[in-house]
């Protein structure tokens, strides 16, 4: 088992969330998506916001493949460069959230600085 | 209903009643035992928590949300590098919310496996009482307030104090 994994990072109202790299093929714009009529995902459509509605700043289109599929999800506020961190820095979600979140895309915690970065399982998102 | 249904739900009841007897049963004290307790505020209303199940009390953090989790749980925060959820106790005692202060700390609470801080207005003291004067749940408590209730008395500056259950707290978020 490899010992780091690539992350792209971003923030939507406020949170942070990470995913694995592996699945995501390219960052293109939002506008470049235009004559693409489906296969678009917004990220609040898989993942389920209390405060709504949900309000995007700065959304970034992800082209992930998943098996012989492709989509793409629509995040907001990504960093450029995704980051290799140690799985050993990755955190389980607390017994009382993991009851509720074992059934979405969200699997584990990373620690970042003085913020608690959300993992998002991709292939969840898109079985 | 048919009598298999009406048996089902009658004996879903009586097994519920036992549950609740067996968390109350493990819950009291002998009569003459001290005990400590960490008395909190909420809406100008006095409650506590039995102190055996307390780890600690930590001052305020900003909590990160996690979406999809129900309103009865805030979010999670970072305890020293170990991830733990915040209870929100003013959903689960339907008191109104407020906001948070410089008094606002989250009292880490442990019953068997289950570790969560449970974020309360202020943390007025830690006392060490004698069981007896723990008297039984007044029928005036708000239902809320009952269903997680072990008993209460004046137990803090002439204030009536309600003694809650952590583990009632804990086994209603996991159902």
């Amino acid at each position: 088992m490899e010992n780091e994994v690539t992350l792209l990072f971003f923030n939507i109202m406020g949170i942070d969330f990470a995913m694995d790299v592996a699945p995501v093929t390219a960052m293109v714009s939002v506008e470049s998506l235009a004559n693409q009529k489906s296969g678009i995902v917004w990220f609040h459509e898989k993942i389920d916001f209390s405060q709504t509605p949900v309000i995007y700043d700065c959304p970034k289109a992800l082209c992930i493949t998943t098996g012989k599929k492709q989509f793409h999800l629509i995040i907001d506020n990504p960093r450029e460069m995704p980051v290799a961190i140690s799985i050993d820095t990755i955190k389980p979600f607390p017994v009382l959230v993991n009851q509720v979140s074992a059934n979405t895309p969200l699997w584990a915690v990373y620690p970042l600085k003085d913020r608690l970065v959300l993992l998002v399982d991709t292939l969840m998102m898109f079985p | 209903m048919s009598e298999i249904g009406a048996d089902q739900s009658k004996h879903q009841l009586i097994l519920d009643a036992v549950k609740d007897k067996s968390v109350e049963n493990q819950e009291q004290e002998s009569p003459d035992k001290k005990i400590e307790i960490v008395v909190f505020s909420m809406a100008h209303r006095y409650f506590a928590f039995k102190g055996a199940g307390i780890r600690e009390i930590l001052p305020y953090t900003p909590i990160t949300e996690v979406p999809g989790c129900p309103r009865t749980i805030r979010g999670i925060i970072n305890v020293r590098g170990i991830i733990e959820s915040v209870v929100n106790l003013h959903t689960l005692l339907e008191i109104e919310e407020s906001p948070t202060s410089n008094r606002t700390r989250f009292i880490l609470a442990q019953s068997e496996k289950i570790l969560s801080g449970i974020q309360v207005e202020s943390v007025e003291d830690v006392l060490s009482i004698e069981s007896n004067h723990i008297k039984a749940v007044i029928s005036t408590l708000p239902a809320a307030t009952k269903k997680y209730a072990l008993g209460g008395g004046e137990l803090y500056k002439d204030h009536y104090v309600v003694l809650l259950s952590v583990k009632k707290i804990f086994t209603e978020l996991l159902q």
